[in-house]
């Protein structure tokens, strides 16, 4: 392999990785903050149709 | 009747992040980045991903979420709220139906060879196939187009359909968070887990042929990541990066507008977008590259490499991957994880593909599921038999063409430039943050109205209509402008032709003219379906 397709390999690993460590972080993070709720838990319909 | 809901933020992640990993992360994207200028292909690849697949990922969780608040979960209904002074508008969401029926046809037929397969290798009955040859007349006898040794009939296939069709009927008539939902979040993991192991198998491989010292995994990685930059320049490498951001995320299809309707309308929708996304990347740039390509360079060569990549996904998954699967220790039980890794990712696919059909019919006819699952279930179970006995004759192509590429691409437009336009795209900002976990960087706004839907024209025109332009023109200076009418008879004549497919084998013409005939009554059959559904909105509203 070259040192061109490490670079390549590289970068575009850290580049999903990172946005999916990212990505994942923050719903957890945003899941936490919201009050009163379950961890992942959404609420229930608030109406029928 | 109550609107189903989705039991967590981790199940619609999941299911999203089910529906878009699929045979396309393992088997497509490889052959793809081989073929498209190695680690150069990812420039293109990640200008896409940016570009056209994360905006059109926001679109339809935004879309969607916002078409669930008006007891809409599928195109026609969802396109109406964002155009409602236009009657006609609606109709274009058929195609947001037409595709994933059309898709889940075929691709079903395709997922229960996986699951025969996974059992074949459990009990080692494709062992005595050592040549790509042999493997290749045992996938031939499986699948009725010729009788070996290993099959003398097609009830193998016949059966191992029949068991992946009642499965995912199962957890399509269990619902969104009893079916979908629980089979995403127990499969997602294995198939992750699964994927996982057959990496580090494939990265331990070294070089199994001490003889050939060159022929190793390390090699293999440098077949598909060395960059070739000349390939940039070419338009064709663009386009299939573009190609496949597309059918990697699941968008175009409109089963990501069904699923984000079952979220409430607080519930965030930027930040799930973004993150079922990713985790496809995920598994499409790390596990999906780290596989096939590798392992069969790793045996097989560079040169047998390129001929394999060429032989397409089929080819890959069901002759060379067990070839060299046989060749490694305790090779049944990793032929079991490859082809039931396939199949896990199959099933969150298929079930995805179908959902939209029956909420459909839940929703503008209030239909109970199990009526709207048993319909569903009848007519395409008819679909199928199509692909199954008529196989060889074009039609699974034929299905791939018109469901899985052309219908995709013209829906994403469609719903592209409804959203930034038609719906406005000040309003369109303020629906994807509405209640979002994330701000969205403000460029965003301009990428949604202007890129995005440029970037979609242009795959739309070099993908269907560039060989018709570029005829006319050509017409038009052979015969000259003076005698429009000869050049319009003369390019009649070259779309005949562009229409018959040429390169497909003559004796499989009556079929594909067939199922071309068949696809349009079914589309047809959509809009009437459509027009019923609110005509007897509007006399339920006169009655009330």
């Amino acid at each position: 392999m070259t040192l061109g397709g490490w670079i390549f390999l590289i970068v575009s690993w850290s580049t999903v990785l990172s946005l999916f460590a990212f990505a994942l972080v923050l719903t957890l993070r945003a899941e936490r903050r919201r009050p009163g709720a379950e961890p992942f838990e959404i609420d229930e319909p608030e109406e029928t149709r | 009747m109550a609107r189903e809901r989705w039991g967590s933020k981790l199940g619609i992640i999941m299911a999203v992040a089910g529906s878009a990993i699929g045979l396309g992360n393992f088997l497509r994207f490889p052959v793809q980045a081989a073929q498209n200028g190695g680690g150069a292909f990812m420039i293109p690849y990640f200008t896409a991903f940016f570009l056209l697949g994360l905006p059109l990922m926001w679109i339809e969780w935004a879309v969607g979420r916002l078409g669930g608040s008006m007891g809409h979960s599928t195109a026609p209904g969802m396109f109406h709220t964002l155009w409602p002074k236009n009657r006609l508008v609606k109709y274009l969401g058929a195609v947001g139906l037409f595709g994933p029926v059309i898709v889940f046809v075929y691709y079903i037929y395709v997922e229960s060879w996986l699951l025969g397969y996974s059992v074949f290798a459990l009990l080692g009955k494709y062992n005595s196939c050592t040549t790509h040859e042999a493997m290749s007349g045992f996938l031939r006898g499986y699948q009725g187009l010729a009788k070996n040794e290993h099959f003398s009939s097609l009830g193998p296939a016949v059966g191992f359909f029949l068991i992946t069709f009642g499965l995912n009927m199962l957890v399509l008539y269990l619902g969104i968070r009893r079916g979908i939902e629980r089979v995403c979040k127990y499969l997602l993991p294995v198939l992750g887990l699964f994927a996982v192991i057959l990496m580090v198998k494939v990265l331990s491989l070294g070089a199994p042929d001490p003889s050939r010292p060159e022929h190793s995994v390390l090699n293999g990685f440098g077949f598909l990541w060395n960059p070739n930059w000349a390939s940039l320049k070419e338009a064709k490498v663009w386009l299939a990066a573009a190609g496949q951001i597309f059918f990697t995320l699941s968008v175009g299809f409109g089963v990501i507008l069904t699923y984000a309707s079952y979220l409430t309308k607080k519930d965030d929708v930027a930040l799930s977008g973004l993150t079922s996304a990713a985790a496809n990347e995920t598994a499409e740039v790390i596990l999906g590259a780290s596989i096939v390509i590798p392992a069969a360079f790793a045996f097989f060569g560079p040169l047998a490499t390129a001929q394999i990549a060429q032989e397409g996904a089929f080819n890959l998954a069901f002759v060379t991957m067990p070839l060299v699967l046989q060749k490694v220790a305790f090779g049944d039980l990793f032929g079991f994880l490859w082809f039931a890794l396939l199949f896990f990712a199959g099933v969150t696919s298929s079930i995805s593909l179908a959902q939209p059909a029956i909420a459909f019919l839940q929703d503008e006819f209030r239909w109970p599921r199990l009526r709207a699952v048993s319909v569903f279930g009848i007519v395409t179970f008819v679909m199928c038999q199509a692909c199954i006995f008529l196989i060889g004759k074009g039609v699974i192509d034929e299905l791939d063409f018109w469901g899985g590429t052309f219908a995709i691409v013209v829906f994403a437009t469609v719903e592209t430039i409804l959203f930034g336009w038609a719906f406005g795209i000040d309003k369109a900002w303020a629906e994807m943050h509405h209640g979002a976990a994330i701000n969205v960087p403000r460029f965003y706004r301009w990428v949604i109205k202007y890129v995005t839907p440029t970037f979609l024209l242009t795959i739309l025109f070099f993908w269907f209509l560039q060989k018709p332009v570029v005829r006319l023109i050509d017409r038009a200076g052979e015969v000259g402008l003076a005698r429009p009418l000869e050049v319009l008879r003369l390019w009649g004549t070259d779309l005949a032709v562009l229409l018959w497919m040429k390169d497909r084998p003559v004796e499989g013409l009556p079929y594909v003219w067939g199922i071309r005939g068949g696809l349009l009554a079914f589309f047809v059959g959509l809009i009437v379906l459509i027009w019923l559904a609110w005509r007897r909105k509007r006399q339920v509203e006169v009655v009330a």
